[in-house]
């Protein structure tokens, strides 16, 4: 089925300019770009001199009452001519980043180099309404050196009287809120066998994980078997109560299942929220079942106080279902393999929580941000879309950042870090951005663990050889237009 | 005696204002939000906002606007440009919830931002609300190009507002003509004119809407076309909605 997409996906866009003409959704808005247009032009260059815009009124009648009514038409429904109106849309991007990175290079996959960048991206968007009720969207991306198409989202919308909406497919989820430790987006979670597992320290041979005086050793699977392609196909249903609503998931992604043509029932994931939205408050409560990983619920709310301060919390609760989760030794030295030594976890459930902040200051030229997080949690610590590409770590944490948005935000100075108390390690990363020239951006940052060189930071940083180096530097260019 | 009634007559002209209390001048700001909130039915068009800044050329954003005054509510989705198209705002009350198509995310976030990185506020888009937030300090008669003016000095009475301090000129028909911002310490942060408004079904839609920043050299034009007063559903004022619209 997965072959027979991209030649399918090919056709249609070959295809498709030819029914474009008529249906292009951004006509529906030409007439509107004169009126800016002129008015723009009759705009005062200073604001002292604004009141020269009451001086000629259209219909001055000299009384200075009546200039300014112009009876206007009833218009056509806003909504029908933006939602509902058979139409699609084209949408393309490309991105050409060269650059020079003696350290790790975090796109596309976090790893060690000391090579030239070059990377060449790009994607092609075609979103279409059928109808009021029924629309679809495919794009897939095309990358150098690989030139492989990658289908980065494909799914189709429905809905049944603006009371049930559905969305299938390979879409984009994300569930929770914090910028830096994204351990309540569940469905991310990944199973032990996706990338590593552990190995009992001993030659009994087939052993079942109850004991705590076993010791068990963390240990990467072969590439060949590692499972590098993990995207998920999923069916969202969406049913609105007050602004939030009800959201359930069905999801599934490879990996899990060993015929992608059939997945089979107990291969899939199985969740959902209820999000409350309240003027004062946002609050959600969710979880997520899936028999490879603990099942988990998870809660999150957040506000804003003084119209200014984002504030914001969560906390997820992890049952191992399995019974399989193991407890890395922190206070004991790493093995041979630079791994902490693993025992079975004697408990079932786990706990998670965090509390975080953001706040801007003059127009958002100055953000901060800050995160504590408490990690309870043992195993399954590599969701998928971690900051800088790195796992959650078991313990007490910190992480905070700032930016710093200059010469009309086309500079900006940002730095922000990743820091676990328990075992005195962390990650930073400063980034200057300048993007004051159309469409090129240029980028330097250096980004360098720190701490322990035993905690998780150090340990799993992206430099595969045994220097094991801790820092990276990023120059790169990158052009990139979007249409 | 006619020199005598001459001069009375001018003194009752010129001391017009100080006949009025507080609480007529508030009345003014009452009948002034009345006319730009619309709180009988829906409201939805179509703004286009162009946005210009010394040395950095004009950017254009057409959006979709849908509002519901009644309910402290708006809804509002980008159309353009095509690099922010499918982006939506989400307003209760205080309240904002901007929908980001490219992460698929929601932030929930403050109304005082600026819109598309326009000189608009989100605060902007919404049903006005002067009476409730302002009190009115000192006010004055003057004229504004043709018009007859009331010019207001209002105060803030509380911090939830987007400025402390405004000058405000309202005109004889009750329709707010011009804004001037004001930091606490009095520094002019904005001014805001609205030259000439459109009328559909006996109510008053501004057409083009002028900002200009004081500070810097910046300047926003909103013009309002496609006005509707019909009946928006309810799903509009749903996330669900503003992941429908967007990408």
């Amino acid at each position: 089925m997965k072959k027979l997409f991209t030649p399918f996906a090919i056709l249609i866009f070959l295809l498709s300019p030819l029914a474009g003409q008529d249906n292009d959704i951004d006509s529906l808005f030409s007439d509107a770009e004169d009126v800016p247009a002129e008015d723009a032009a009759d705009v005062p260059s200073q604001s002292g001199d604004i009141d020269s815009l009451f001086s000629d009124g259209e219909n001055a009648s000299g009384d200075g009452q009546a200039n300014q009514d112009q009876t206007a038409q009833n218009s056509p429904s806003l909504l029908d001519s933006l939602i509902n109106k058979e139409s699609f849309h084209f949408g393309a991007s490309f991105d050409v980043t060269v650059g020079y990175s003696p350290g790790w290079e975090i796109s596309p996959e976090p790893e060690f180099s000391d090579s030239a960048l070059m990377f060449l991206s790009s994607k092609l968007t075609l979103d279409a309404t059928v109808n009021d009720s029924f629309r679809f969207l495919q794009s897939y991306n095309v990358a150098f050196p690989a030139f492989e198409p990658k289908v980065s989202e494909f799914f189709a919308d429905f809905d049944f009287g603006d009371l049930v909406y559905f969305r299938m497919g390979r879409q984009n989820l994300t569930w929770g809120i914090s910028r830096y430790y994204k351990f309540t987006n569940l469905h991310a979670r990944l199973p032990q066998d996706f990338g590593y597992t552990y190995e009992l320290n001993s030659t009994t041979g087939t052993h079942i994980i109850d004991s705590t005086t076993d010791t068990y050793s963390r240990v990467v699977i072969d590439s060949a078997d590692t499972i590098t392609d993990t995207d998920s196909y999923s069916i969202k249903m969406d049913i609105p109560i007050g602004i939030g609503g009800f959201q359930g998931l069905m999801l599934t992604r490879n990996g899990y299942f060993s015929d992608a043509s059939t997945p089979a029932a107990d291969e899939l994931g199985w969740g959902g929220y209820f999000n409350l939205a309240l003027p004062w408050a946002d609050m959600t409560i969710g979880g997520f079942y899936h028999k490879d990983l603990n099942l988990r619920g998870f809660f999150s709310a957040q506000t804003t106080l003084f119209k200014r301060l984002e504030l914001y919390t969560e906390a997820v609760v992890s049952y191992d279902q399995g019974m399989d989760d193991l407890l890395p030794l922190i206070d004991d030295e790493p093995d041979e393999n630079d791994q902490y030594v693993h025992e079975a976890d004697p408990d079932s459930l786990d706990f998670g929580a965090n509390i975080g902040f953001y706040i801007d200051f003059l127009d958002g030229m100055l953000e901060f941000s800050g995160e504590y997080y408490y990690n309870g949690e043992e195993t399954e610590l590599e969701p998928l879309g971690t900051k800088l590409g790195m796992s959650l770590v078991w313990g007490h944490n910190l992480a905070g950042g700032f930016a710093l948005n200059l010469l009309d935000k086309t500079l900006k100075i940002e730095a922000y870090t990743l820091y676990n108390i328990s075992e005195n390690t962390g990650v930073a990363a400063p980034v200057i951005t300048w993007k004051g020239f159309g469409f090129l951006e240029l980028k330097a940052g250096f980004l360098f663990v720190y701490g322990s060189e035993e905690g998780t930071y150090t340990r799993e940083n992206p430099d595969p050889s045994s220097l094991d180096r801790n820092y990276s530097l990023v120059l790169q260019a990158k052009v990139s237009g979007k249409i | 005696m006619i020199k005598h009634r001459f001069l009375l007559t001018l003194m009752l002209i010129f001391s017009f204002p100080f006949f009025l209390e507080a609480e007529d001048y508030r009345a003014i700001l009452e009948k002034a939000d009345a006319l730009a909130s619309y709180l009988d039915s829906d409201f939805s068009a179509e703004y286009t906002i162009v946005h210009e800044k010394s040395g950095s050329g004009r950017e254009t954003t057409v959006s979709a606007v849908f509002r519901r005054d009644s309910d402290y509510k708006y809804t509002i989705i980008v159309a353009e440009p095509s690099i922010n198209r499918g982006q939506g705002y989400l307003k209760l009350k205080d309240t904002l919830w901007f929908y980001d198509p490219e992460s698929r995310r929601f932030n929930f976030t403050s109304s005082k931002e600026r819109f598309q990185n326009s000189n608009a506020r989100n605060s902007d888009f919404t049903r006005s609300t002067l009476a409730q937030d302002y009190d009115v300090l000192s006010a004055s008669r003057t004229t504004l190009g043709t018009f007859n003016c009331w010019l207001l000095d209002l105060e803030a009475n509380n911090d939830e507002v987007t400025y402390p301090k405004m000058k405000i000129w309202v005109s004889d028909d009750y329709l707010v003509r011009k804004t001037e911002d004001y930091s606490l310490s009095g520094q002019l942060l904005r001014t805001t004119a609205i030259p000439s408004y459109q009328v559909l079904e006996g109510r008053f839609i501004p057409r083009a809407v002028y900002f200009f920043e004081a500070l810097v050299d910046e300047k926003t034009v909103i013009s309002i076309a496609k006005p509707s007063f019909r009946a928006i559903p309810d799903t509009v004022f749903t996330k669900t909605f503003l992941e429908k619209s967007g990408q």
